[in-house]
């Protein structure tokens, strides 16, 4: 009933004068918000123009040029029609409705509106603040393009426009969020990305029912395929270059507004152990880098482990030469094996948080502190032993090298019941936790895609491009793990390399 | 047919993961002690004994494939119901499932046996085989995708395990294996049915096979890991036979690990401990494979949800673990596994048989008339 006899009332609002109409607006609409603003400006023929606006989300520079300063000039007497037809800015609409006025003001529009006409002109001028293309900051590469995605969602559009110039990249645009709306926009190849992975994705996406969505980290973990899981599923990528090739390759991207990272989906966990500089550099050096970033991520979750089991329950295991020199760097600690790494651990962490959250100069002073200062002085004063330390560290710096910062977390955290069931039944709840821990890799999916695929399913064709590199002349397929529509990569004709063209020739031929 | 089976595509799987998992069911524990039983009976000619068994096993894979072939498409229950009907079929389901639980449960067990006389002489069994149960349910929750993933992942994980063995085979006394072929035929029918029990599991393939994408590869790839579990067994029965004095090889219980006692890296001094704890990558496909069965057939006969009798197994296994505690009891339970597993697994196939061929040759005669 009162929804209706307010609408009654805003339609008898027009015809108005320009102060009637601002102090209904500011009331009403505006929730009386100290920065709208009214300009008055008056024609030669002597018509009076009213602009109201929030001055804090236009953009007063366009405003002028673009909408003010035509209006001014014009001779003629002017109309709702004339004044659209003199500004030449894409976005116009005609409201008389209050609310949808309000609404439009909010969200970085002008409303002209003429005084005693029937409806009003709303032209879309918003101003975002946000940062600069700067260098990526999480995500650090050696050779890549070394950019990162801003907060603008139109800066980031217009990145991966300009990456992947094709009219195949196709984008879909969807609004999130009930109570504050937010523009995220989806884009795949449509000539490869893999039609179930797409119409899943946009599924989740239209299905999500939220308030807000804060940006794409947030928005990933709403949209996930199992949210208990300490593994992220889908890659929350700062990196431009990163987010265009997996396109490239048959995945699908997620830009969100307000948000200076992409979501890459479908993802398998050994993509997260991929980086771009792996491509960038010789095939050599990232067969090599990939396969230590495999191994690295196998220590940094075992070392420790290995070291509270054997130390606890399988004195045997170790051989005679280190035995004698383990027992002389614990011969002063008090504690058993699975306390003094667990209080390593943690100091470790301890480290690592402080560094993250300090700033950037007391950040290394910190390190240098916690590092060197504090892990002298816990050995002298017999904490933990030597080797010990020297494994902590080491594990810490293996968790590290994973480029995903978020996966790199993850493992970290693995590690402590790891350790907690190697202290308490020695090898056997250390492989118990390994199992476990493969089982649940195979159980989880990305967008019901299996989430350790090539390994399983085995797919003998992908390694070169996940576990391993090899040469580009050799890599003829896009990998099938994505289920993209066309596999053969266009025009690639490796045979014209003269790597092949020295079949049936000798030497000096 | 009487009873379609409608395995939805994306739950199918390819027929070259069979390799991995006939692999994973045939190797489980009764590896470490098979070259002691064998020998106890055959000798030197252990060997070949095993091979005689194997080329049975061989071809009583055949006739498996055989019978699930001419009743295309359907599993075990299928074919039973179609051939004795109802009541009897479910009859025999219910006999298959009470032979899968002897084994799942002996198996289990047996590898807690393991830890407790290997590694942790005070630890109750109980627990180590809670812990087992727990991944085992948590597994089969994913489906057969899962469940065939991690045959393959831990096959992947552990083959390397079966290579150490190259450590003792340079210790070999190659005069451990002469005199040859002096077995009697007592000792050669016993060794057989021995080394009989080394190839129980190959019925995994009964329920198994609806689910297998492209059925006509399924003969190629499950002889093939049927043989490579031949070569992996005659691995360790020959490699122990020249490892160990005679004497010595009787008296050993498990001689599979005392094997890998000898081997020692410079960090890693005793394998055995690593090997015995690592062989839960070797027990854990092998006990999955027999849970799952059960509640397939289970689901097949009486459509009770995988997901509930799954918890049924998990208790019924952990009073079974409490029970049995003794070794006698143990080498009881072991028995009546290996026996039951010789009519299953060898005498049954045999026994369907001809109706398979039956229907084969009305099928051929119906497509004539027609």
């Amino acid at each position: 009933m009162k929804r209706k006899s307010m609408k009654k009332k805003q339609q008898s609002l027009f015809p108005c004068t320009l102060e009637e109409l601002q102090t209904e607006l500011k009331e009403k609409a505006m929730n009386n918000n100290p920065d709208f603003v009214m300009k008055i400006v008056e024609t030669e023929s002597e018509q009076r123009i009213g602009f109201y606006f929030l001055y804090t989300i236009v953009k007063p520079q366009v405003l002028y040029d673009q909408i003010i300063s035509p209006v001014q000039k014009a001779k003629m007497t002017l109309d709702i029609q004339s004044i659209d037809h003199m500004i030449v800015l894409p976005d116009s609409k005609q409201k008389s409705n209050l609310d949808e006025i309000g609404q439009l003001l909010i969200q970085g529009s002008v409303c002209i509106y003429i005084e005693n006409d029937q409806m009003s002109l709303l032209h879309s001028v918003p101003l975002q603040e946000h940062r600069s293309i700067e260098r990526a900051e999480t995500e650090s590469l050696i050779f890549g393009p070394q950019i990162a995605f801003t907060n603008s969602i139109g800066t980031n559009l217009n990145m991966i426009r300009n990456m992947v110039d094709t009219p195949h990249l196709k984008i879909e645009k969807f609004i999130i969020g009930n109570r504050i709306p937010t523009e995220v926009q989806m884009m795949y190849m449509d000539d490869i990305a893999n039609d179930e992975n797409v119409i899943e994705l946009r599924n989740r996406l239209t299905s999500l029912r939220t308030e807000d969505v804060m940006n794409s980290a947030v928005l990933s973990q709403q949209i996930e395929d199992n949210p208990y899981s300490i593994f992220p599923q889908f890659m929350v990528s700062e990196l431009p270059d990163r987010f265009s090739y997996s396109i490239k390759e048959g995945k699908i991207g997620i830009l969100v507004d307000n948000s200076p990272s992409g979501i890459i989906a479908p993802i398998t966990f050994s993509s997260f152990f991929e980086s771009t500089d792996d491509i960038y550099g010789r095939w050599i050096i990232g067969f090599f880098t990939r396969l230590m970033r495999m191994f690295a991520m196998i220590v940094s979750i075992t070392l420790t482990p290995i070291y509270v089991a054997a130390l606890t329950f399988h004195y045997e295991v170790i051989p005679e030469a280190l035995l004698l020199s383990l027992g002389e760097s614990r011969n002063r600690v008090p504690f058993p094996p699975l306390l003094e790494t667990l209080i390593l651990e943690t100091m470790m962490e301890f480290i690592r948080e402080a560094g993250a959250r300090l700033p950037t100069k007391v950040g290394q002073t910190m390190g240098i502190v916690g590092g060197i200062v504090i892990g002298q002085a816990v050995v002298q004063a017999g904490f933990t032993s030597n080797i010990l330390i020297i494994l902590v560290a080491l594990s810490a710096l293996a968790s590290f090298t994973t480029p995903d910062y978020v996966m790199g977390s993850s493992l970290r955290i693995l590690r402590f019941p790891i350790i907690i069931f190697a202290g308490f039944l020695g090898f056997v709840g250390f492989f118990f936790m390994l199992a476990f821990i493969i089982i649940h890799l195979l159980r989880l999916r990305s967008l019901h895609r299996p989430y350790t695929a090539p390994i399983y399913p085995f797919r003998f064709t992908d390694f070169d491009q996940s576990q391993v590199r090899i040469p580009f002349v050799l890599n003829k397929e896009r990998p099938v793990s994505n289920l993209p529509k066309k596999t053969e990569r266009q025009g690639r004709n490796s045979h014209n390399h003269p790597l092949f063209k020295t079949r049936g020739k000798d030497i000096d031929e | 047919m009487k009873n379609p089976l409608n395995i939805p595509e994306h739950l199918k799987f390819r027929a070259s993961y069979l390799f991995f998992i006939l692999f994973n069911i045939l190797i489980g524990v009764g590896v470490v002690a098979l070259p002691r039983r064998v020998f106890q009976h055959a000798k030197q000619d252990s060997w070949l004994v095993i091979i005689i068994t194997a080329v049975i096993a061989h071809l009583l894979l055949a006739i498996i494939i055989f019978i699930l072939k001419t009743y295309k498409g359907t599993d075990l229950y299928g074919i039973l119901q179609e051939t004795f009907g109802n009541w009897l079929a479910k009859v025999f389901g219910y006999l298959f499932i009470v032979y899968f639980f002897i084994v799942y449960l002996s198996a289990l067990t047996k590898y807690t046996e393991f830890i407790v006389v290997f590694i942790f002489p005070q630890h109750s069994r109980f627990i180590i085989g809670f812990l087992m149960t727990i991944l085992i349910a948590y597994c089969i929750y994913g489906g057969i995708r899962v469940i065939v993933g991690v045959c393959f992942l831990f096959f992947l994980l552990s083959f390397w395990l079966n290579g150490v063995l190259a450590v003792p085979a340079t210790m070999i006394d190659t005069n451990n294996y002469f005199p040859l072929f002096e077995i009697d035929r007592n000792g050669l029918f016993n060794g057989l049915l021995v080394s009989a029990y080394s190839f129980l599991g190959i019925e995994v393939l009964w329920y198994l096979y609806p689910y297998i994408r492209n059925k006509e590869k399924t003969m190629l790839y499950s002889q093939l890991g049927l043989f490579a579990t031949v070569i992996a067994l005659l691995g360790y029965v020959i490699i122990s036979i020249g490892f160990f004095a005679p004497k010595q090889l009787e008296s050993l219980i498990w001689p599979g690990f005392v094997m890998f006692k000898v081997i020692s890296f410079s960090v890693f001094e005793r394998l055995d401990i690593f090997a015995v704890s690592f062989w839960k990558f070797i027990i854990l496909p092998n006990l999955i494979l027999y849970a799952w069965l059960m509640t397939r057939s289970l689901k097949r006969i009486k459509h009770i949800k995988q997901k509930h009798s799954i918890w049924g197994i998990i208790i019924l296994s952990s009073i079974g673990l409490h029970f049995i505690d003794t070794q006698r009891q143990l080498e009881h339970l072991l028995k009546i596994a290996d026996y039951s597993g010789l009519f299953f697994t060898f005498l049954f196939p045999i026994l369907l048989l001809p109706f398979a061929i039956i229907k084969r040759i009305r099928g051929a005669k119906n497509e004539k008339q027609n």
